[in-house]
């Protein structure tokens, strides 16, 4: 093999943006140079670096307002998964024939995903300041439900990545361009496909407690198939976008739910019962570390930390 | 925290373009010379530094051109880098000054 040719499939590793703007130069230098294994392992690392850069956006090339603009359509949609436990309660109400005296305390959050459906509907026919408005509105009768239930905050660990997609959401709809950039970027096909994701993981998620007939194991893996549907789902609604990298972007702030419980798992796996002896610190662990992967992943906090003073 | 203390590749690399514009490999040939040997820079760590000097508008590509089939960009600083780099050397001359006084004041003080 000719030194060009190792070189060029060194040069592969590359991202394809850098590639074809400085492919061919970095060929030219390299040729020129003496060349061994220092120049050899020098590549691998500043391809390394490079495709760091562009997953945490470093290099500021993601419009974080296209990506906002996404995010303010398929927020709304993918918020709607939180409904689950309340359209099972639904569903095992009918299947057994039985009628609400009063609204179940499973059921005690319902007003925030008709809330969110309500946002969804508003921004799907252009109602964007409206959408905006009862966003906010969904946000806030989402804490109050979350406080109102803090007595058993454990076992509500799960809402908290729905509650920060939905500030996110808010946020999005409030200041970004806004919800017809967004449908512009990933077109109406993949509005569709947001819905027909959404569904299907709603089924998995209301399916899973009969999955314990078929064992432990079945039924624990419920929630994680529907997880990995949900973030699939995003992914190729996202997928449309001409730049990759922002409908990347956006479909990584979308996964806000799944990213959240992951975060709570291990954080309970590592720290275990002792977690919640302080309830503020595990709270700020629980909203504050998704967050903070949300705010570097999209190169927010390396702008804010530009930005500062030294 | 942009006023932070530069890399010393970065430092190098601005101080090789402070002159006027260069090509990749001129740049590699620069900065050891600047450094009397000392740094060697390769392909793989000063086209990371590029692209984020770019990015950070303070280096700019200049003109393109063709020599033995083989494409040769030019970068140069922009009056951002150049700022940039005369803070860094106002730093580093203010910290050297400190430097100075002090090592004179212990020869002083040792031979007193």
């Amino acid at each position: 093999m000719s030194r060009e040719q190792h070189y060029r499939r060194l040069l592969r590793l590359y991202p394809q943006d850098h590639r074809a703007t400085h492919g061919e130069e970095m060929l030219g230098v390299l040729l020129s140079a003496n060349g061994g294994w220092r120049d050899d392992l020098d590549l691998v690392g500043g391809a390394i670096a490079l495709h760091a850069r562009r997953v945490f956006n470093l290099d500021g090339a993601v419009p974080l307002r296209d990506v906002m603009a996404i995010v303010s359509v398929l927020g709304p949609i993918v918020l709607l998964v939180g409904a689950a436990p309340d359209l099972h309660e639904l569903a095992y109400s009918i299947k057994t024939n039985s009628s609400f005296v009063s609204v179940p305390q499973e059921m005690s959050d319902w007003p925030v995903w008709a809330a969110w459906l309500v946002v969804a509907l508003l921004t799907l026919v252009g109602a964007r300041r409206s959408a905006a408005a009862m966003a906010w509105v969904a946000c806030a009768a989402h804490v109050v439900t979350i406080s109102a239930v803090r007595i058993s905050y454990a076992a509500h660990y799960e809402t908290i990545g729905l509650l920060l997609l939905g500030v996110f959401t808010a946020v999005a709809l409030t200041w970004s361009t806004g919800p017809a950039r967004g449908k512009e970027l990933i077109g109406r096909h993949s509005v569709r496909l947001a819905f027909a994701g959404v569904a299907l993981t709603l089924v998995l998620l209301i399916i899973t407690p009969t999955l314990y007939g078929l064992g432990f194991r079945a039924y624990r893996m419920g929630p994680w198939v529907a997880s990995v549907v949900l973030v699939v789902g995003a992914y190729l609604a996202c997928r449309r976008v001409p730049d990759r990298r922002t409908g990347r972007h956006a479909a990584f702030v979308l996964a806000l739910p799944v990213l959240a419980t992951l975060v709570a798992d291990v954080l309970i796996g590592f720290f275990g019962t002792a977690l919640f002896w302080t309830p503020v610190a595990a709270a700020a662990l629980f909203y504050g570390i998704p967050v903070m992967m949300v705010l570097a992943g999209n190169g927010i906090l390396s702008r804010i930390r530009k930005s500062l003073p030294s | 925290m942009t006023d932070g203390a530069l890399r010393e590749p970065t430092f190098l690399v601005l101080t090789a373009l402070a002159a006027g514009p260069q090509h990749g490999y001129g740049i590699l040939l620069d900065v050891e010379q600047i450094s009397a040997g000392r740094v060697r820079l390769r392909a793989g760590t000063l086209y990371t530094a590029l692209d984020r000097l770019v990015a950070d508008d303070w280096v700019a590509a200049d003109r393109e051109e063709v020599v033995d089939g083989r494409l040769r960009r030019y970068y140069r600083l922009t009056d951002r880098g150049a700022a940039r780099l005369a803070t860094e050397v106002e730093r580093l001359r203010v910290t050297t000054r400190a430097a100075e006084t002090r090592l004179r004041a212990r020869t002083v003080g040792g031979t007193a």
